[in-house]
Parts: structure tokens; sequence; C-alpha cells
């Protein structure tokens, strides 16, 4: 009896955990590239890690378990990653969730909102051409970018630069 | 004495550095390029000789901003082929890396999409010259009488996703400039794109 109970109340807890995390993938925000850097880019002390990914690119995805390795919290200095897709926005449903839900992306996902044309890579980041993946990271009014795909040791290097 | 000169080598191998990865800006001479088609013949900058300009573009396979971009590069042959703005696409992607990008599936892809321009393998890293960072890449080219010169760096249009819902067509405005003897009014643009793949 005890068993049973027991056996119930685990299938619902997994049930729940299962319902949350479908609920958080299907709660992805839909950011536009301008808020996305006024909040990464305020200053505080925390460093915010800014990956610049889509479903689509190969090379970030195979980034993305380097990412999920880094700390939150570096140095005593607390870190904040952010994985910002530019999948477009009309794709969140048909890639970008079913995305998550077979991949693991252990840091918090927003699909980004970007006005037409190009000018907005140079307004987030004067190096950037525009090809992903690309990361910048922000610490206390100093900022690092890389285009390109890194690794763990690579991305701890770029937040070392800062501190 | 032997430290100067060992300052002054590392000083011109820092400079060397610097100017071979230095990107194009609209004005400057186009390198010149001398690479194998999928017809295995070669295609070289000089064979446009003739031609008012060349379209460069840095494309591949694999890339889905490539990809989406394909049609409207067989549109802009189609347009201004006969009017002196022929397409070159230039794959720069290593096909160790990326193998959807190789010799032979450059030639399928060439097949099934019936591409009516040169689609040609750079091997010699010919991107690094140009500066490209991202497929896909274009450099519109004008015929300067001895040499070529970059007119246009950037993208095709505004709007990869959705070609019915372009704005601003900045590759096909300044060929119409130059064929109408104009200033080109955007020399720049950035889109997003897939990073070029080679070995660092």
């Amino acid at each position: 009896m005890k068993k049973t109970a027991v056996l119930i109340l685990t299938g619902l807890l997994i049930g729940l955990s299962s319902l949350t995390d479908k609920a958080y993938v299907n709660n992805i925000p839909e950011i536009e590239v301008e808020n996305i850097m006024k909040r990464v880019s305020h200053p505080s002390d925390t460093i915010f890690v800014l990956n610049f990914w889509a479903t689509w690119c190969q090379p970030c995805v195979k980034e993305i378990p380097e990412f999920n390795k880094l700390p939150d919290n570096y140095k005593n200095r607390p870190v904040k990653t952010i994985m910002a897709s530019l999948d477009f926005p009309n794709q969140k449903e048909s890639r970008v969730v079913p995305f998550l839900e077979n991949n693991i992306v252990e840091n918090e996902v927003v699909i980004t909102i970007t006005p037409r044309g190009g000018e907005w890579i140079e307004e987030t980041e004067k190096e950037w051409s525009g090809a992903i993946p690309a990361t910048i990271i922000f610490y206390n009014n100093n900022r690092t970018f890389y285009e390109g795909e890194r690794n763990y040791e690579q991305l701890i290097d770029m937040i070392d630069s800062l501190l | 004495m032997k430290k100067a000169k060992f300052y002054l080598v590392s000083l011109i191998f820092i400079l060397i550095s610097v100017v071979s990865q230095a990107q194009l800006q609209p004005g400057d001479k186009a390198p010149n390029f001398n690479l194998k088609n999928i017809d295995r013949q070669w295609v070289a900058l000089e064979d446009y000789n003739n031609e008012k300009g060349v379209i460069v573009i840095f494309t591949c396979n694999h890339c889905p901003y490539a990809v989406l971009y394909e049609d409207r590069i067989i549109d802009l042959q189609s347009k201004f082929g006969s009017k002196g703005f022929p397409v070159v696409a230039i794959n720069p992607n290593d096909s160790t890396i990326v193998p959807d990008d190789s010799f032979s599936k450059m030639i399928l892809r060439a097949e099934e999409k019936q591409f009516n321009f040169p689609y040609i393998l750079d091997d010699q890293e010919l991107f690094k010259e140009y500066g490209a960072t991202r497929t896909p890449h274009v450099y519109l080219l004008k015929n300067e009488g001895e040499h070529f010169s970059v007119a246009y760096i950037g993208a095709i249009d505004d709007n990869a996703q959705d070609v019915n819902d372009v704005e601003e067509k900045y590759l096909a405005n300044a060929i119409n400039a130059l064929l109408k003897g104009e200033q080109i009014s955007v020399k720049e643009t950035r889109a997003v794109g897939c990073t070029i793949k080679f070995h660092e």
C-alpha cells in the first residue's frame, strides 16, 4: 500500500516536473535586441555572458555544452549567461521549442527580435559582422567580443580578461 | 643591436599579419583570384575584364541563410548578367569541417538548383584577402579598366527569410547606381549568416 502511494507520488512529481519544463519551453520570451543589450550592459557586479546562436547553426549547437558548463558564480561574482536565439521569431514553435525539448540548454534562452536590415548588428557590437556564433561578455562597463566558436576554457579566458 | 633587429623583425611580422587580416573597404582594389569551378575549368577575375563589374558572393551549400538566398542569386544572374554584372559564387568553407560543402556536393547542389553562374571552390583562403567572414557575404566589384574596385560590401537585401517582404534591395540598388553612373547610397551593410569554416 505504502509502496503504491510512493510510486503514485513519484509519478506525479515526474509528471509535474516535465509539465513545468514544458511550460518553460513554451514560454521562451521574445525580446528586442536593444532591450537584451540594455539588460546585459547595465553596470552591475554581475558578469553577463551573451551568446547569439540559432538552431540551424551547427557550430552554435556544438558549443552549447561549453556554455552549460559556465558557473553561476566566478571569483565571487555572479555570472548570468543568456542564450539569444536568432531563429526567425515565427519559427519558435516549429524549431526552437522542439530543439529545447531535445537538447540540454542550461542557461536562459530568449528569442531575439531584430529590426529590419543589419544596422542593429553594428549597434550591438561594432566588431561583429553578423556571423554566428558570436559571444559578448560584459562586466562593470567593459566588454569583450568573439565571432566564432568558443570552448569553456576560452570563455573563462574572456571573462578573466575583464576582471 | 641584435635585440633591436629582433624587435624590427617582430614588428614587420606583426604588420604583415595585420595587413593580411584587413577587411576590404568600399573603394579598395579587389584581390585577383583563379579558382576551380564545378565544371573543372578555372575561373579568374581577369576573365571578366570585358564586363562592367562582377557580383562576387561568398556562399556555400550548408548554411541555411545561404540556401534562403539561392533563388535570389539565380535571379541576380538572370537580371544583371547580361547587363555587364555577372555573378561568381565562391565557397570558402573547408569540407573537412563541413562535409556538405565539398567540391562534389557543390556540383550536386548546382545541378539541383540549376545554377546559372560559376560556383568555385576557394581552397586558397581568398576569403581572407577579401575579409569575408560569413556566408552569404557579397562583394560588388566595379571594372576600373586597370583593375576591379570594391563598390559595395554586405547583404543582398534586408530580409533573408521572406523575399516577398524585402524593402531594400541593397545589392540591386548598388548595381543600378553603377549602371546609371550614379553614386551608391549604401555601400556597406551587415547581415546574419554562418561563420566561414576553416582550420585556424
